[in-house]
């Protein structure tokens, strides 16, 4: 199992090309000291032949100082950090180790067991591809296997396996691990944890870790390290997903070279392949797969690439680069699992720096659905989350992001919380679904409100929403409100497409997921100016009812929907800009009327009908009601 | 032994330095004695070839030790197997027992053919043609002599610990040593230098491997007072030779 | 189904974290110290943002006492990946002529290296360093963070260091702070060794065993590189076929007889006789300053 130091000796370049071909498997151990945890990875870092002479030598003057194996190397003093380093308050206790065999490099991550275990252990876990959970074969399954076996099942970890430790205490009786191992059954099938494997071993005496045991003639299962040697990694599973590339970073050297950089989190990609970036929705496909060692035919999860497309669209730092089968899907709110790390609880209705993949945008818990106690798995209701608490949450963040379910994808549904003003990592996440847009997102308390900034200007701040089809007169009827009320004194803004499309909409199109996101940044920009004491008008076509809804959810009382309603064949009669005709031409895609779906409000505020009235007519009717409203005097 | 040293509870490091054996002998030791006892522990005797030394007694060959590490006597520049077999006391000893023990110690060096590099294409040819040949020539004809020598570390062997090795290559190719605790300091060098100029009555030219002279000031002194020795820096090993 | 080998998954990795500080602070810069490490390093820069050159300096803080095929080297590496090459020496140790042989090892180190990267870094205002340690390299490191935060004072506060999950870094910080990070955290010294020899990274020559004028001190040999090497009287230093497994000061760095010449005997040697590679520095054992004070002060 270890370095054939023979073959090392006799045929160095044998032993090198060999050895280029070894995987990786990065795995976590969970357990308490008293189970044996690092007896167990001394013995398999020892046994691996990767300790130095100088580090055994010190290893053993310990082990006769602080030693608790009498002559015997005590494996735990490999492992077994510095009484400094414990006395350092270190906030995340997560060590790695390092050590190879024949077939494989490990990364062990080494978390303590005792306090802090969730943080540690989830921070572990993270990276790991696999687990060792150690079970003292004298005490069976105690609560702190319940704790460990939770966080495993969350953090999604496939692969387990229940190390049995310290069966030499239990006289190697095959009962009593048949007894643990249909007791530990029955707590796998609460959490849901998938593949699971059981070793009866005794990590001091060296029983089925590396070599397997003659005491204990009736297993006929794997070795410890014959389980790490050989457990599948997720490479398959991981290739079989749908493409997905996080966008790290945007190179371009020069006009010929425009390459999107980033790690492949799943699939696989090759030249032709169609893509869709999110969240913008564009569509291309990919030219070449560059590296620095030439192009490749095919990069697959886990390789560090940079993709060069064949349309020049507009991609930065944050988009999520998916094959076009199955996209990667948007969303600003989410159901989640948040897994608290610091001392300062988390509160609902902050804002807090979410990182997602490579993208950063800002959060807030709008509600705990409920918070899981790890020890016993209840739920229990809570109003915040402390140090170490895992709580069910909901999460609006400021703008949509292209995400995953984590357990479809961790690396695009994994997220950390920092903290905006000591910039800490503060929770760690994972993303269940996407909620509608219907909850409110809590804001900044600012101490000049909106009422002192309308007060300031002598009126009441309203949204005027003009929707309807293109051709219905929308920024007619909204330009002459706005020099109505100009007239009048009153201070006001009105938004429509040429103001905002030119600017700050620029990056969108018109697919259904660009209207969505152009309404919902007008929204945003209508609420920001209300909010200044403002009458703004807004005349966009709007089609889609949740937008509209959005905004009004946004604005309360303040939103005034106006429905500028007009057949569609006359608005078609119309044709001011000449779209209708190139859209039945099929020169223009995605044409509200035409083939893309017009949602007419079910209950707007106020109805104008601009073939039956004048725009003058249309006007006053507006004016009428906002002096209803006493909104206007 | 390396394994009982361990079983008193000594390092790898200790043992290993007690013993005399290399630390991964002792770590090979140790794990085969923990998993199968003495019987996994193979014991096979050390070095010594059959019939190295043999001739001579324990006594003598302390002796022997205790002698390189000392001045021969004037005007030898260092120990040949001659002069060392006759400082021997009891049971007379040939040159050749001297030099079979030598062979067993590890401190035979052979010496460099000059004549293969006359034709030599490679640097070192090169190096001998331009830099050798010529002061050679200049020294025979004034009827002087050509040696060569160096100095390196020989590692311990048996029961002699490791030491710093002075030799040198005379008429024929006979080799003369001085086997030194501690690396040599510019008086051992010059003592050397001098005794080659004495027993010859001639111009000397020495062609000298694993010394920095260029960084001793003593003896770059004594070479300007000395333009009779012609002293030749044998370049580092390189790829091509 | 393609497999990644351990090198490929780390070399992917160690680009993906090199791509991340560059995309999201400020000024980066890497901390380039001349070593088989460093060159590890910089290979793994080139690819991660290939074809263009990597989008920061390369930083050498110079102690003066470097060997010289160190800077031989170092100019000709920047030369050929079109990098600039920043190189800093304090002045107050050019003023009062700090070296290991007057002041030791221990304030040589503090005020040429530790001292000396930190005005580097305040003079140029970078906020991120790469470096190349390994968390392999000693037990007390296999704690450290891919990030290591540094106060405005650039000193490590353990309260500060921040969680590690899945392939996410959290970069924000104050102003004034900055950021070591260390993409080879997870390579070990194989692993290093290894892929030298994949991707024929070109390392110092000082790395392979040739006849080097080497002198004894304390049990260590010691290159005389050049004439500041002060010499005991009547001492001549000897030319002995050894070479180095860790590149430094060269009055603080041990060199090994070896007869390795090649890397894969190099890798055999390093396989075979077995002592952590850190026990060739003479700064390690130089009065008790562990690792964990020298990375207080921010010597990493």
């Amino acid at each position: 199992m270890s370095h054939s130091s023979e073959l090392i000796a006799e045929d160095i370049e044998q032993y090198l090309k060999a050895h280029e071909h070894k995987g990786l498997l990065r795995f976590i151990t969970c357990g308490s000291v008293d189970d044996g945890k690092s007896t167990l990875i001394g013995r398999l870092l020892f046994e691996s032949k990767l300790l130095f002479e100088d580090q055994l030598a010190a290893i053993e003057a310990d082990s006769k100082k602080f030693g608790t194996q009498g002559s015997e190397i005590d494996f735990a003093l490999l492992v077994d950090g510095l009484a400094a380093e414990r006395e350092q308050g270190i906030t995340i206790d997560v060590a790695y180790r390092f050590f190879s065999t024949d077939k494989r490099k490990f990364i062990v991550a080494d978390t303590p067991g005792h306090e802090q275990y969730t943080r540690n252990m989830v921070t572990g876990a993270s990276t790991a591809d696999a687990a060792i959970l150690m079970v003292d074969a004298r005490h069976g399954i105690l609560t702190q296997t319940r704790r460990h076996s939770f966080l495993m099942s969350l953090i999604g970890l496939r692969h387990v396996v229940v190390a049995v430790n310290k069966m030499d205490l239990v006289d190697y009786s095959q009962a009593r691990f048949e007894e643990i191992v249909e007791e530990y059954h029955e707590l796998a099938r609460e959490l849901g944890l998938g593949e699971i494997t059981f070793i009866p071993m005794s990590a001091l005496k060296g029983d089925n870790v590396i070599e397997h045991s003659s005491r204990m003639p009736w297993y006929h299962g794997t070795t410890l390290m014959g389980y790490l040697e050989t457990v599948e990694v997720d490479d398959e599973r991981l290739q079989r997903a749908p493409f997905r590339l996080p966008v790290q970073w945007v190179n371009r050297p020069n006009l010929d070279f425009r390459g999107f950089s980033g790690m492949v989190t799943s699939g696989v990609v090759r030249p032709g392949d169609a893509i869709r970036v999110q969240p913008s929705g564009k569509a291309s496909t990919v030219k070449r797969i560059y590296t620095y060692d030439g192009d490749l035919d095919e990069a697959v999860a886990g390789q560090s690439i940079t993709l060069l497309l064949e349309d020049e669209i507009d991609i930065s730092r944050g988009d999520v680069i998916s094959g076009v089968e199955q996209p990667a899907h948007t969303a600003d709110q989410f159901e989640t699992t948040l897994v608290w790390m610091h001392d300062k609880p988390l509160l609902p209705g902050r804002p807090y720096l979410m990182k997602l993949g490579t993208q950063v945008v800002s959060a807030t818990v709008t509600a705990i659905k409920y918070q899981i106690n790890v020890n016993t798995l209840e739920h229990a209701a809570a109003k915040q989350l402390e140090l170490n608490g895992i709580g069910i949450c909901t999460l609006g963040l400021d703008r949509a992001v292209a995400f995953d379910a984590y357990k479809e994808s961790q690396d695009t549904g994994g997220f950390i919380l920092i903290d905006r003003l000591t910039n800490n990592t503060v929770g760690a996440g994972m993303l269940h679904f996407a909620l509608r847009r219907s909850q409110n997102i809590h804001m900044q308390h600012m101490d000049i409100d909106k009422q002192a900034r309308a007060l300031a200007k002598g009126q009441k701040p309203a949204v005027l929403w003009l929707t309807g089809l293109s051709g219905a007169g929308k920024s007619s009827v909204a330009n002459l409100v706005e020099k109505k009320l100009h007239a009048a004194g009153q201070h006001t803004y009105l938004l429509d497409g040429d103001n905002v499309r030119h600017g700050l909409n620029r990056d969108l199109g018109f697919t259904d997921a660009d209207r969505v996101e152009n309404i919902r940044r007008v929204a945003e920009v209508a609420k920001l100016m209300a909010d200044a004491g403002l009458i703004v008008l807004t005349a966009f076509i709007s089609p889609f009812r949740s937008e509209r809804q959005l905004a009004r959810d946004l604005m309360g009382d303040e939103f005034i929907e106006i429905f500028v309603d007009t057949p569609l064949e006359v608005a078609e009669e119309r044709d001011p800009k000449g779209l209708y005709k190139k859209a039945r031409r099929g020169e223009l895609k995605n044409f509200t009327g035409i083939d893309s779906p017009y949602e007419a409000p079910e209950d707007p505020e106020l109805r104008v009908d601009t073939s039956r009235m004048s725009v003058e007519e249309a006007a006053d009717m507006i004016m009428t009601t906002l002096r209803e409203r006493g909104i206007i005097g | 032994m390396a394994v009982r040293l361990r079983l008193d509870g000594h390092t790898v490091a200790e043992a290993s330095r007690r013993s005399g054996l290399s630390a991964p002998t002792v770590s090979a030791a140790w794990k085969a004695f923990r998993e199968g006892g003495w019987e996994a522990v193979s014991v096979k005797p050390r070095g010594r070839r059959k019939g190295s030394g043999d001739a001579l007694g324990a006594a003598q060959r302390r002796a022997l030790r205790e002698r390189l590490a000392e001045l021969p006597p004037a005007p030898l520049p260092a120990w040949n197997s001659r002069a060392l077999a006759e400082t021997l006391k009891g049971k007379p000893a040939s040159p050749r027992a001297i030099e079979h023990w030598w062979a067993a110690q590890g401190l035979t060096v052979p010496c460099r053919d000059l004549h293969d590099l006359e034709k030599r294409r490679s640097s070192a040819g090169r190096w001998f043609r331009q830099r050798v040949r010529p002061v050679r020539d200049v020294v025979n004809k004034a009827g002087g002599e050509c040696w060569q020598g160096g100095v390196r570390v020989v590692p311990a062997a048996g029961d002699r610990p490791r030491c710093y090795q002075l030799y040198l290559h005379g008429k024929r190719g006979a080799l003369h040593m001085r086997c030194l605790p501690v690396a040599p300091v510019a008086d051992d060098y010059l003592t050397l230098f001098e005794r080659l100029l004495v027993q010859a009555e001639a111009p000397i030219a020495l062609l000298f491997h694993g010394a920095w002279f260029q960084a001793s000031p003593e003896v770059q002194e004594w070479l300007a007072e000395h333009l009779e020795f012609h002293l030749i820096n044998v370049p580092p090993a390189t790829p091509d030779d | 189904m393609t497999s990644l080998t351990h090198l490929q998954r780390l070399e992917a990795e160690s680009i993906q974290i090199m791509r991340e500080v560059v995309a999201e602070t400020e000024k980066p810069v890497m901390l380039y110290s001349v070593g088989k490490d460093s060159a590890v390093m910089l290979h793994l820069a080139r690819k991660a943002f290939a074809p263009a050159p990597p989008p920061f300096p390369l930083l050498h803080v110079d102690t003066r006492w470097k060997f010289r095929a160190m800077y031989e080297f170092r100019d000709r590496m920047a030369k050929e990946t079109g990098m600039d090459l920043l190189v800093h020496i304090n002045p107050e140790g050019i003023e009062k002529d700090i070296n290991p042989f007057t002041h030791g090892s221990a304030i040589h180190t503090d005020v040429m290296k530790t001292e000396g990267l930190k005005q580097a870094l305040n003079r140029h205002g970078f906020d991120a360093a790469f470096g190349g340690a390994r968390r392999d390299e000693e037990k007390s490191r296999a704690k450290e963070r891919v990030f290591s935060f540094r106060t405005a004072q650039h000193r490590w506060d353990p309260k500060s260091q921040r969680p590690e999950l899945w392939k996410l870094y959290n970069t924000r910080k104050h102003k004034g702070e900055s950021i070591r990070v260390f993409p080879l955290s997870n390579w070990t010294e194989l692993d290093i060794w290894q892929y030298i020899y994949l991707q024929q990274i070109p390392i110092v020559p000082l790395y392979y065993a040739a006849e080097r004028p080497v002198v004894e001190r304390d049990g260590a040999l010691i290159m005389v590189d050049d004439d500041r090497m002060p010499l005991e009287p009547g001492e001549v230093p000897m030319m002995r076929k050894v070479r180095f497994r860790t590149l430094g000061c060269y009055p603080l760095t041990g060199a090994i007889e070896s007869e390795a010449d090649t890397l894969p005997a190099i890798i055999q040697e390093m396989l075979l006789t077995k002592t952590s590679e850190r026990q060739g520095r003479v700064i390690d054992h130089d009065s008790t300053a562990s690792m964990e004070k020298k990375k207080q002060e921010g010597y990493f």
